[in-house]
Parts: C-alpha cells; structure tokens; sequence
C-alpha cells in the first residue's frame, strides 16, 4: 500500500485536534480546579484539597440531588425503552408512507430547539394546558391535574424528549434482521408473540443497548427540562452545578460534582456495556 | 403461499386437507429459504431445536431429536457452533435439518443450492436426493436451473409468469415438451416453424420456413396442412461435412459454421442456414485431441437426424 503523505492530512486533522484538545484542556481544568481551595466569586486559592469533594460528600442535601437524578433517569429511561421500542417496532411494521410520516414527526421534534420543546411541553402540560382541558372537558376530573412544576412533570418531559435517542438505534437494530428470519420462525411454529420474544427481541439487544446508554447519560445530565418543566422545585444535579457555578460563584464545588458525575457515567457506561455484552448476539 | 405468507385465490390441500385458512406458524411447512434464515443468536442444535421448543417437546425428546438431525445431515461436531462460523454448505444442512426436524408434512426447498459454488452444488445434489428418499417427505423444490429440476425430481412443474405450462416427470417434460416455452427452458432446443404436407409410413411429411423437408413422429392431433413447431435437441443433431452424411439419417439440412465454443468435453457450433436461420449443435469431443482444426467457422456442413428425434409442438 502507498504509505500516506503527511502534509496533506493536516487541514483535515488540525481543526478536530484543535477541538479534542480544547475539550481535555476544559476537562483538564474542572478536574484542577475541583482539587484547589475556593477563594470566591470565581476564584481559586493555591495548594492541593480535597475540601471539595469533603463538602459536596459530606452535604446530605447536596446528595440528594445526585441520587434523585440517578434514580428517575433510571425509571425514565425504563418508560422511554417501552415506548421507544413500541415505536421502532410500528416503524418497523409500517408501510413506506406511514414510516416516512413517523420519522418526519421524530426528526422534526429531534431538530426543534430543545428549550422551544420544552416549553411546548409545558403548554401541554400547564394547569389550563391541553391534558387538563381535554379531560376536564371529558369530565374525568374536576380539578386540573398538577403536571407541572414537579416531578411528574420533569418526568414526562425527559421521557418526552429522548424518545427519538431510543428509536433510533433500536429502529436501525430491527431493520438490520434478515427478512427471512421472522417466516423462518413461523413456519418452524413459532406464533407472531414467541417469534418476537425468541428471533426479534434478542437481535434488538445492541440497538437496546446503544438507546439505553445514551438515553440514560442523556436524562442524567438534564439541565433545562428540570429548570423549566420542574420551575425551581425538581432540580437535578445539572441545576446544582449551574447554581453554584453561576450563583454561588463556588467553582471548585461545582467542578467537584461535576467530577464526581463524571465517573459515575463512566461506570454506568462501563457497566452497562458488560452487561449488555452478556445479552449479546454473537456474530 | 403454501407456507401461508402470501394472500392467494384458490385452494391448497395436504393430504386432501385444505390448509387456506391455517396460519403459517400452524401449517407444519419445513422451509428452506435461499439464504437459509438460520438465527444468528443461536447455536446450531438450538436452531435445529427452534422449531420442538415451539412445539414444547420435552428436553430430553428435543435433545434426541436434534441429536438425530446432526447425525443425518453429518454436523457432528459442530452442534454448539454459531452460523456464522460455519460453510455455506454446512448452514444450508442446519437450515435442512432445521427443516426436517419438526417432521413435517411438507417440506418446501426455495432455490436452497443457489448460493453454493457448481461443484458443491452437484454434490449437495445428490446428497438432497438421497436424504429425501431416505426420510419420504414430499419435498417442493423450487429452482432456476433446469438440470437440477431435472435431476432432483420425480415430478416437474414447469412455470412461467405464474403459470403452469406443463406436468411431468423429467423425462416426459425433457422428451415431449407440450410447448416452446418448455421445450426452450428446459435444455435449449431448435425450434422450427413448419407446415405437415403429407403423412406417410408412419411420419408426417414437413416443409420447414426455409423449403427443407423433413420427416417427424406421427401424432394424433396433427393435421394435414397446418402449421406445427418442430423441436430438435443440439444434441441429437450430428455434424457432418457438406456432401458427406451419415447414411440412416433421413432428415439432413446444409449450413455453414457460423461459430464454435469449446466445452471440454463436447462442443457447441452454431450453424447458418441457407435461409438464415441458426441451429445449436452439441457435438462430443470423442478423438478429437488437440486437433482444434476439427470443426472451424466458415465451414460447410452437413446436419442430419433421426425422424423420431424431431418432436412436434402444437404451437
């Protein structure tokens, strides 16, 4: 093989060095800066500590946040991979026209601004929102339903807004099984529900995994969907950061939680990755 | 259709049970597709054995049975290996085995030996013959390639745009095509258009396009000035120099070598008549060594047939 010359790669290489490199220097500074002693209003001290670290651990309330925001992206992306799937799996069924129709809802909802969709959320949600008047409309309920400003209200929204992350690998995994496979299945006897638990569902697993990963780092780093859908009184851990980076002007604190979620995503990648590596289809 | 994935008029019986109304996953079909559709996420004994879990055997009658399946179809050994670790010929045996497995009432073979290369393919033609001879399903052998119907079959269908233009044994579908279509497809044949101008001892009398006159089998339906076909294998034809025929062989017709492909072990020469019209030839390359002068373009020849090897086409 032609070895490859240098100097024409560079162009092509410099702009994505310059943009890793801009990535770890950042990243290389928060982990400096959760080690050094706050000095205030954006400053920092000099001398290695671990105080950060002592005061985020040591703070119930501060932990509160953390395992808050574990725990409901942990139901959240549960619900998002039922729903996610179910709509893969319409996708998957659907005749050419109704799949472009579904992937143009998806990609539209994908592509609008995040904080546009998350108001639109609450104009559905609101206490004179769409749910609440059609049902009370309906006369299933008398008084408006509280969706908003709380954790309901967080939830759906987050769940809301990952689906597309979910269908789409899930959709590509569907897509990718051998036509032949499902008839294959039929006429060995297998019924429409047992050929789905025992061909389709487990050549889903990697799409299943990649949405769940993503979904999951996605919902657990939730910053605007709790600010607003949420108003002040369900907060994640992002909102603790942001508040006190950008009010409190504790920097080193916020780095250290920002550290410390850092690793934690680390491990539920790894972790998830060993465990979906079990589930695994060999190829 | 008869595995009951495609809408369909009409009826399909099994054993004289119409079947139209029964789901695939209930109609007991063994299907070999031509990409074989083993599951990718199983082993092979868990494929063999899909289809006895679907019907909730008990583990030890789904073990022997799959344990019988290797053992018939010779995967000894590779029972815990996946598909993609295995030949196209070996998935094709787990795909038959599969099949088999479920002892079907039918089992439905489509296009299963497209994918192999030719010397594979003459072997796992054998071998397909022999093993459903041995277990005595009635097998459904869905093929492109004419010899291999004729080769694996007791009995032919010939389609053509979804229709069935003949029904027969391979002899009787290779011997007396009932039209040109069949007699075309299956193996290449001359086809002439001719009008019968008497019939004599036995034959009729023809006049073929170009004023040839031959003599063909008498049958029952031909009548005296109508048009008919006639039908000529390449290889019942012999080739001869001009002026020079074999003597016996009543109908002759002159040409000129229009082009010569060397086989190995026959040749195919095309010959030019004097009206145009081209002929196939297969002629054995018996003592012909390396004697490449034997037959050569350009050349005047002499062919010539036997009259009970012409075969008459309605139309």
């Amino acid at each position: 093989m032609r070895k490859a010359s240098f100097w024409p790669i560079v162009p092509l290489v410099a702009p994505a060095l310059a943009v890793v490199l801009f990535f770890f220097a950042c990243l290389g500074v928060m982990v400096a800066y959760s080690f050094l002693p706050n000095a205030g209003m954006a400053q920092v001290g000099t001398g290695f500590t671990l105080a950060n670290y002592g005061r985020f651990f040591g703070n119930a309330f501060y932990l509160a946040y953390v395992s808050r925001s574990l725990v409901l992206s942990m139901y959240c992306t549960a619900v998002t991979l039922v729903l996610g799937y179910a709509v893969a799996y319409l996708m998957y069924r659907a005749t050419p026209r109704m799949l472009l129709l579904i992937s143009l809802v998806l990609i539209v909802q994908f592509f609008t601004a995040y904080v546009i969709r998350t108001y639109a959320i609450m104009l559905v949600l609101g206490r004179n929102g769409l749910i609440n008047q059609v049902l009370m409309g309906l006369g299933v309920i008398d008084q408006p339903l509280k969706l908003l400003f709380n954790e309901i209200g967080v939830a759906i929204g987050m769940v809301l807004v990952s689906i597309p992350f979910m269908v789409f690998p899930i959709y590509s995994s569907l897509h990718a099984i051998p036509k032949n496979l499902e008839p294959a299945a039929q006429a060995l006897g297998a019924s429409p529900l047992r050929c789905f638990w025992s061909v389709i569902l487990p050549l889903t697993i990697p799409g299943i995994a990649a949405g769940v990963v993503i979904v999951y780092l996605f919902e657990v780093t939730a910053y605007i969907i709790p600010a607003l859908l949420g108003g002040g009184y369900y907060d994640m851990v992002a909102n603790l950061i942001y508040s006190k980076a950008m009010g409190a002007m504790d920097y080193p604190l916020s780095s250290a939680v920002a550290m410390t979620m850092l690793v934690i995503s680390c491990v539920i990648v790894y972790g998830a990755q060993k465990a979906f590596g079990r589930l695994l289809p060999r190829r | 259709m008869l595995a009951g994935f495609a809408e369909y008029d009409g009826r399909v019986l099994i054993d004289g049970v119409r079947i139209d109304g029964v789901p695939p996953h209930k109609r007991g079909i063994g299907i070999v597709f031509q990409d074989y559709a083993l599951f990718p996420h199983m082993t092979v004994e868990q494929n063999i054995g899909f289809g006895l879990r679907m019907r909730n055997w008990t583990a030890s009658a789904q073990k022997d049975a799959v344990e019988r399946g290797i053992r018939l179809l010779r995967l000894d050994g590779l029972g815990s290996r996946y598909p993609h670790e295995l030949s196209g010929g070996q998935q094709q045996r787990v795909a038959l085995a599969r099949a088999i497995a479920i002892n079907p009432a039918l089992l439905l073979l489509d296009e299963p030996l497209a994918a192999l290369d030719k010397n594979l393919r003459d072997d796992m033609q054998v071998e397909l013959r022999q093993l459903q001879q041995s277990v005595g399903i009635t097998t459904m052998f869905v093929t492109h390639d004419q010899e291999e119907a004729l080769a694996l079959s007791d009995k032919v269908i010939v389609m053509n745009h979804g229709e069935v233009r003949q029904f027969g044994t391979p002899m009787e579908i290779y011997n007396s095509p009932v039209d040109r279509f069949v007699a075309d497809f299956i193996g290449k044949s001359n086809i002439f258009a001719a009008q019968i101008v008497a019939e004599e001892g036995g034959y009729l009398v023809c006049r073929l396009a170009n004023g040839a006159v031959v003599k063909a089998p008498a049958s029952a339906n031909a009548v005296q000035g109508s048009s008919i076909y006639l039908s000529i294998r390449p290889e019942l034809l012999l080739l001869a120099h001009a002026g020079r025929p074999p003597a016996g062989l009543e109908n002759r017709m002159e040409g000129i070598i229009e082009n010569v492909t060397y086989l190995g072990h026959r040749s195919k020469i095309r010959v030019r008549l004097n009206d145009d019209a081209r002929l196939d030839v297969n002629q054995p390359n018996v003592g012909i060594g390396q004697d490449a002068s034997w037959w050569q373009i350009g050349q005047a020849v002499t062919l010539s047939w036997l009259p009970e090897n012409t075969v008459v086409i309605g139309d």
